[in-house]
């Protein structure tokens, strides 16, 4: 966009703070403004300015939107466009001939004005939760110190999915997701870390360039003593460091969204409990190639293992699961609610989908395979082709080197399921098939790190 | 064989250049022109730049053109997840430690350490991709542009270090999110996408040596180039680097075939095929191509 507006450096005074109050004020940024954006903006409108004495509406549109985040570029060049045509020609005027010191003190001046504030003027109620039940519990430990992740981080994280679920008012509901996708992530790098450092076996000669905290001194001391060396020819491959094990994996994870996920026992269901353990785990596993399924009487192929997708996207919708419907999520997939066939338990198509993903890699990678559910597969004695079928992939998927893992449901448990999951746990058990509750999701993260370790 | 290796030796010695030098001339127009601006503008007052775009743009070329520019010496590190902060910043010769202690002899610097201290231009391919460890040792030369190296001390960048990162846009496996800490401290995110008409055509003019293609091949080129970037059947489509390789084949080779169109048809499936994406079911690269061929070659 060009345009021959031309602005004093003085506009620049009146133009930053409105700019980046206006952008904090925005529901639509969700990278809010620093004071160092602030700053940042008059030091690249100064070279601008210098150059051709004057500042462009072209030179002040550029640098609003580079100097944000990406994520509010587009929002950044809105509210820049708007504080800019509506200049009044008499605020172009005053100070024209500012210069030298003058220019300098005005920077200085931006950066004295600018006030963080953790939410809006005006809009500080709507950053409070609503009453004070389950969600003041939640929010009450934003902007708090780390605690951690244990026992403790699980009942915020329960309570968290409690309140979003209970909530009716949309508001609330987006803000409780939020920070509850916050926490979840965090959990996942807690994991992701652990991961890592399971990943490290065996030594290997030390290389310029390497990370000298890695070299295992134990171990490069003995292997100096074996070789013999004096102590002036001692080389920098004398020295032992440990080795990154590189293995890649592929995994596919099958979510279980039939209608008995969605039975609430004391404001939380099996769904809920799903999501607080998937969402960490899919972020915490995010750098390996994963290929992810929904099923109930249909399959919902979310993702494949080759498709190159954000993984943010996934986990958004997955969290937004905790707080829908069966109907909400009828419509959300299939477009309807009058459809006569959803909601059953159906797993056969995502699991013969699992399996031609992960089998059909071909590679040399370790393969893995998530099953969540609360596996209310069956009525008590009764056991149909289909059920049977989903034994047999089960155990075709275990006996063709694919790694699977039953992520049961808490609510599998309880009396009015027993009757339906006993068999089929049972049976998962028998064909070698390991369990993990998603009752706590530190215990069933730290569940899943046994259960990979073990098949590296 | 002892010959041989005392040759490569020798032919490794004379290769040793202190900075490579861009050979052909830099197309500054349209969006590059602002961004080479911007990116002057933004490291002559101590910000840190972000050049966003997909892979075969410009985005390497324009920092290193602000460095050559700048008679700034040159450092790189094109991150992934086995990049460690030692790779960085550097680390002891531990037998050297052992002689010698941990002192300035015995320590082997990193590409960041070694532009801190020339005050070059150091750019971090691919942030995007850099572990959360590996951020956070960023973190400090570029906002307090010193580093703390133990026992050594506090090393202090000179007046003229300059920091420049590039990130794709696209979100693929095997990248992590920036810190905040670190987004914040990255001060200009400059967006470069695929370039207009007239500055493409100029770029791949430019970058083909002995040009000498009629203006029709150089266009029609261009245009194959350029559908496969409106086709909605491609997720990701032929970069502008892809276009030079394309123009280097076909001018360098077209007189082995009967017209140009036989040329380009000869060498766009491999040379384009190579990084595009399809994201339609039941279509393939070369299928995509083909159609492409076929609509603008008849």
């Amino acid at each position: 966009m060009k345009s021959s507006t031309e602005f004093p450096f003085h506009y620049a005074h009146y133009f930053i703070p409105e700019f980046i109050e206006r952008m904090r004020e925005s529901r639509d940024c969700p990278e809010k403004p620093s004071p160092r954006q602030t700053i940042n903006m008059g030091k690249l409108l100064l070279p601008m300015y210098m150059r051709s004495g004057c500042l462009t509406f072209e030179d002040i549109l550029h640098v609003a939107v580079v100097t944000s985040h990406l994520d509010c570029q587009k929002i950044a060049e809105k509210i820049a466009v708007e504080i800019l045509v509506s200049a009044e020609p008499e605020d172009l005027e005053k100070d024209k001939k500012l210069e030298g010191d003058e220019l300098l003190s005005l920077l200085s001046r931006i950066q004295e004005e600018v006030s963080v504030v953790p939410h809006p003027q005006g809009h500080e109620q709507d950053y409070v939760a609503t009453d004070s039940s389950e969600a003041d519990v939640f929010t009450q430990f934003q902007n708090k110190p780390d605690i951690g992740v244990g026992p403790g981080e699980d009942r915020i994280l329960k309570a968290g999915a409690k309140a979003m679920h209970e909530r009716r008012d949309e508001r609330t509901q987006q803000i409780l997701a939020m920070l509850l996708k916050e926490r979840l992530l965090k959990l996942g790098r807690e994991f992701e870390r652990k991961e890592d450092w399971s990943r490290l076996y065996n030594v290997r000669p030390f290389q310029p360039g390497e990370d000298p905290d890695l070299i295992d001194e134990d171990r490069s001391l003995d292997n100096i003593l074996d070789l013999g060396r004096e102590i002036d020819e001692i080389r920098y491959d004398d020295f032992l460091m440990q080795k990154r094990r590189k293995r890649n994996r592929n995994i596919v994870y099958i979510q279980d969204v039939s209608n008995t996920m969605f039975y609430d026992y004391e404001g939380i269901n099996s769904i809920n409990y799903s999501v607080l353990s998937l969402v960490p785990l899919m972020w915490g596993l995010r750098r390996d190639k994963y290929g992810f399924i929904l099923y109930e009487s249909n399959s919902h192929i979310m993702k494949e293992l080759t498709d190159e997708r954000d993984i943010e996207p996934i986990l958004e919708e997955l969290i937004d699961m905790i707080t829908s419907t069966t109907t909400e999520m009828e419509k959300r997939f299939r477009g309807t609610t009058d459809s006569s066939t959803w909601g059953g338990t159906v797993p056969n198509k995502s699991l013969q989908w699992a399996y031609d993903q992960l089998t059909e890699a071909g590679d040399r990678s370790d393969k893995i395979c998530f099953i969540f559910s609360d596996f209310v597969l069956t009525e008590p004695g009764k056991e149909t082709v289909d059920s049977l079928q989903n034994y047999a992939l089960i155990e075709k998927m275990i006996s063709d080197g694919v790694h699977v893992l039953a992520c049961v449901s808490p609510l599998a448990y309880m009396d009015i399921f027993r009757p339906y999951t006993v068999s089929t746990i049972n049976k998962l058990r028998k064909i070698g098939c390991p369990i993990a509750e998603t009752y706590r999701p530190s215990t069933f993260l730290e569940m899943v790190h046994t259960f990979i370790d073990e098949i590296n | 064989m002892a010959e041989k290796e005392q040759g490569f030796r020798k032919m490794l010695e004379k290769s040793i250049v202190e900075n490579i030098r861009i050979e052909h001339p830099v197309v500054l127009k349209g969006q590059y022109e602002t961004a080479y601006a911007l990116l002057k503008d933004a490291l002559d007052t101590g910000i840190t730049p972000c050049l966003v775009g997909p892979p075969g743009v410009g985005k390497s070329l324009l920092a290193r053109k602000v460095a050559e520019d700048t008679s700034r010496s040159f450092h790189e590190v094109f991150f992934d997840e086995n990049v460690t902060p030692s790779r960085l910043i550097g680390s002891f010769d531990p037998a050297l430690v052992v002689r010698n202690g941990r002192n300035v002899a015995s320590f082997e610097p990193g590409p960041l350490i070694r532009a801190m201290v020339e005050g070059g231009l150091f750019v971090a391919h691919e942030l995007n991709r850099a572990t959360e460890f590996c951020q956070n040792s960023l973190i400090s030369p570029l906002e307090e542009r010193h580093y703390h190296l133990f026992p050594l001390g506090l090393i202090k960048a000179q007046e003229s270090f300059a920091f420049v990162a590039t990130q794709n846009p696209i979100e693929t496996s095997g990248t992590y999110r920036l810190s905040r800490v670190l987004v914040d401290r990255i001060g200009c995110w400059i967006r470069l996408t695929y370039p207009t008409r007239e500055t493409e055509l100029e770029i791949l003019r430019e970058n083909t040596p002995a040009f000498s293609l009629p203006v029709s091949t150089l266009e029609k080129i261009y245009d194959i180039i350029r559908e496969t970037r409106e086709t909605s059947s491609l997720e990701i489509p032929a970069s502008p680097r892809s276009g030079i390789y394309l123009t280097r084949l076909v001018n360098k080779y077209h007189q082995r075939f009967e017209d140009d169109n036989r040329a380009i048809r000869f060498f766009a499936p491999s040379v384009l095929g190579k990084e595009m994406k399809v994201r339609e079911e039941g279509k393939t690269v070369a299928k995509v191509i083909e159609e492409i061929l076929d609509r603008r070659l008849g």
